[in-house]
């Protein structure tokens, strides 16, 4: 842990940095084209006025006139901005399950996407060594890749650098290699060049601190889709581990991201305005306190909350019918329940990358959405949600949320860790209703107007 | 000490990439130590267009530029045509965007200079079509044209032409088109460019 802190100091460094830099994040991410237009209007008004004294004058007597002619130019400028992305692509969160990386056990035993971690090693930084075929994971936090322009062809290099990566060969520091704004150059094929991309990606990453390597890989892509992307991957690090122990690691492995955004470079030329969109909703996390309306405990005084929590959600619009029924998933669904205290145990359930299926009927012009859905948990344990929310665009980024719903989670056991140390040992079963209000952070609402199914009909 | 280094290099390492990343290679200034620089837009290749000293440009086709003089759509600008045996001739379109060229399809006022002579067209309007004035290759011609409100004037060589009234907005921007097969080269020499209102 001890080691990471220098980690930690630098990260701060950096946002920090950025921040009070003019190299704004906004800037990063978007291009802006301005185009001015002058536009000139010339008017010219004559007026012509008889004065012409009264009473009768006789033929040849002279009129009076008055001619005024005014000409007026007025001119003024017309400023158009237009906003196109600025990157290729820009991720939140990326782990990718390894196999073969070192004896079967001494696994960190993160299953397919390295992320199906043991509830007893959840959210903690010692993790127990176990058996398992999936021996290893990488973990990147905050990709940003940028065009790169070689060879005088379209964008498809690129040069980014990721916030933190880590890769863990197995459940030991000595194997496992950190970096800290890693830089990469990668270079993309597409094999498929309409959303979602297919593409063959090769990567060299040069890593300086806290641990010095370099990783070369190889890897099958697909996404992205409503941020979700999933690749399989072909590499070797060679380098000196956290504990500068050196590494020479080849590796297989399959992964998962999410909030995970690429572009076609074709895509650099199009507005945001214009950009397609695969799903209804997409976000970075959404919070919804509830009340209990069933499943509480007989003998208690005040009303009985919970809270669930969903890490990056996103509801990807099923491409079948009007395309209102939806698919979805989280990197994380936490749900808590209050008042369910019994005996050893605590209401709490959670799952990782959940299946969620539900019909999305957005109202007018979809700033009001409903949406019906099932949710099922199947790992670390089984847990399921039926619930009926109503959708509300509110505010930019921050969407509102109604919902009324039934949640049932089967108990675990956790021997130590990170819930035990903050839910408890034994995590009893339970089955609530429940009456919530929502809201989502960095969370965006799609329109149908604003779907890429729905652009190619109209 | 050697920790430090890398920890340093590490921190830099976002705003070297970023400021990499970001960096457009197909637009640049010329003239840039002038008093009114040139902003160039290349819609081509990469290496379709190329800088050719202080204040010229060379030009593949196929190809197109922008020209944009930022901050001032009432502007003078010259410029000599020079080009190649496979050159067909320029095509000059003023009074419209990169954006409205592309996307909207509003090629703004076009002067064309080939070798069967000189035109000017505002939309579906022909202002000027002569051919005692044509694209020769391996002659220079100078090309000079003023915005200024809705009047605008062009010369072709000793040859000026205008004013002409237009309800068309002045715009920043000059697209230019060689014609031509490939092979073809213009030279775009010169390029100086004030504003008509300071």
């Amino acid at each position: 842990m001890k080691r990471l802190m220098p980690l930690g100091w630098v990260l701060i460094v950096v946002v920090g940095l950025t921040s009070c830099s003019t190299l704004s994040l906004r800037r990063l991410v978007t291009r802006t084209e301005r185009d001015v237009y002058t536009v000139t209007l010339l008017d010219t008004t004559t007026v012509v006025e008889y004065t012409n004294a009264p009473g009768e004058r006789g033929v040849l007597y002279p009129s009076n006139r008055t001619y005024r002619t005014d000409r007026h130019l007025n001119q003024y400028d017309s400023v158009v901005e237009r906003y196109y992305p600025n990157f290729i692509r820009v991720g939140v969160f990326e782990s990718v399950g390894l196999i073969a990386t070192g004896p079967t056990d001494r696994a960190i035993a993160g299953g397919i996407f390295g992320i199906y971690t043991d509830p007893d090693d959840a959210f903690s930084t010692e993790i127990q060594p176990r058996r398992s075929l999936f021996t290893g994971g990488i973990y990147r936090y905050g990709t940003v890749e940028f065009p790169l322009y070689w060879f005088d062809e379209p964008p498809t290099w690129s040069i980014g650098f990721t916030t933190a990566e880590i890769y863990q060969f197995e459940a030991s520091n000595e194997r496992a290699v950190v970096g800290a704004f890693p830089i990469s150059i990668r270079k993309r094929h597409f094999l498929r060049d309409e959303i979602p991309y297919l593409s063959i990606t090769g990567t060299a990453t040069f890593g300086f601190f806290p641990s010095q390597y370099l990783h070369l890989a190889g890897s099958f892509d697909a996404g992205s889709l409503g941020g979700l992307n999933l690749r399989t991957y072909g590499g070797i690090v060679i380098g000196r581990s956290i504990e500068q122990k050196s590494i020479v690691q080849p590796y297989l492995g399959m992964g998962v991201s999410l909030l995970d955004f690429l572009n076609h470079p074709r895509e650099l030329q199009r507005q945001w305005e214009e950009h397609e969109h695969s799903s209804w909703n997409i976000g970075f996390a959404r919070l919804m306190p509830f009340l209990l309306m069933t499943g509480t405990d007989t003998a208690a005084t005040s009303p009985s909350i919970g809270l669930q929590l969903r890490l990056m959600p996103t509801t990807i619009a099923f491409p079948v019918g009007d395309h209102q029924l939806c698919v979805g998933t989280e990197l994380l669904s936490a749900v808590f329940a209050f008042r369910q205290q019994l005996q050893n145990g605590t209401g709490f359930g959670y799952g990782i990358l959940p299946v969620r299926v539900g019909y999305w009927m957005p109202i007018g012009d979809g700033w009001i959405a409903i949406e019906p859905y099932g949710m099922f948990s199947y790992f670390p344990h089984t847990m399921w949600q039926v619930a009926l929310r109503a959708n509300f665009n509110a505010l930019e980024w921050l969407p509102l949320g109604v919902e009324l719903g039934y949640v049932s989670s089967s108990g675990f056991t956790v021997r130590r860790g990170t819930v035990a140390d903050i839910v408890g040992n034994n995590i009893l079963a339970f089955n609530v209703g429940y009456l919530g209000i929502s809201i989502g952070i960095a969370e965006e609402i799609f329109r149908p107007a604003q779907l890429r199914y729905y652009r190619r009909q109209h | 000490m050697g920790m430090v280094l890398l920890g340093i290099i590490a921190i830099i390492s976002p705003f070297v990439v970023s400021t990499i990343g970001t960096n457009d290679p197909y637009r640049f200034w010329i003239g840039e130590y002038s008093t009114q620089p040139v902003y160039v837009w290349n819609r081509g290749t990469l290496s379709s267009v190329q800088r050719d000293g202080e204040r010229s440009l060379r030009l593949h086709v196929p190809t197109r530029v922008a020209l944009a003089i930022p901050g001032q759509t009432n502007f003078r600008l010259a410029m000599s045509v020079l080009g190649n045996e496979v050159l067909e001739g320029v095509r000059l379109f003023l009074r419209t965007t990169e954006h409205d060229y592309t996307i909207t399809q509003q090629r703004g006022i076009e002067l064309r200079l080939d070798r069967n002579g000189v035109q000017v067209i505002d939309g579906s309007r022909v202002l000027i079509s002569t051919d005692s004035l044509r694209y020769k290759p391996g002659t220079p011609i100078r090309i000079a044209y003023e915005h200024d409100g809705q009047q605008f004037r062009i010369a072709v060589g000793c040859t000026v032409f205008g004013p002409f009234r237009t309800t068309r907005p002045a715009t920043t921007m000059t697209l230019v088109e060689p014609l031509g097969a490939d092979g073809a080269l213009l030279f775009l020499e010169n390029i100086v460019a004030e504003a008509v209102h300071n």
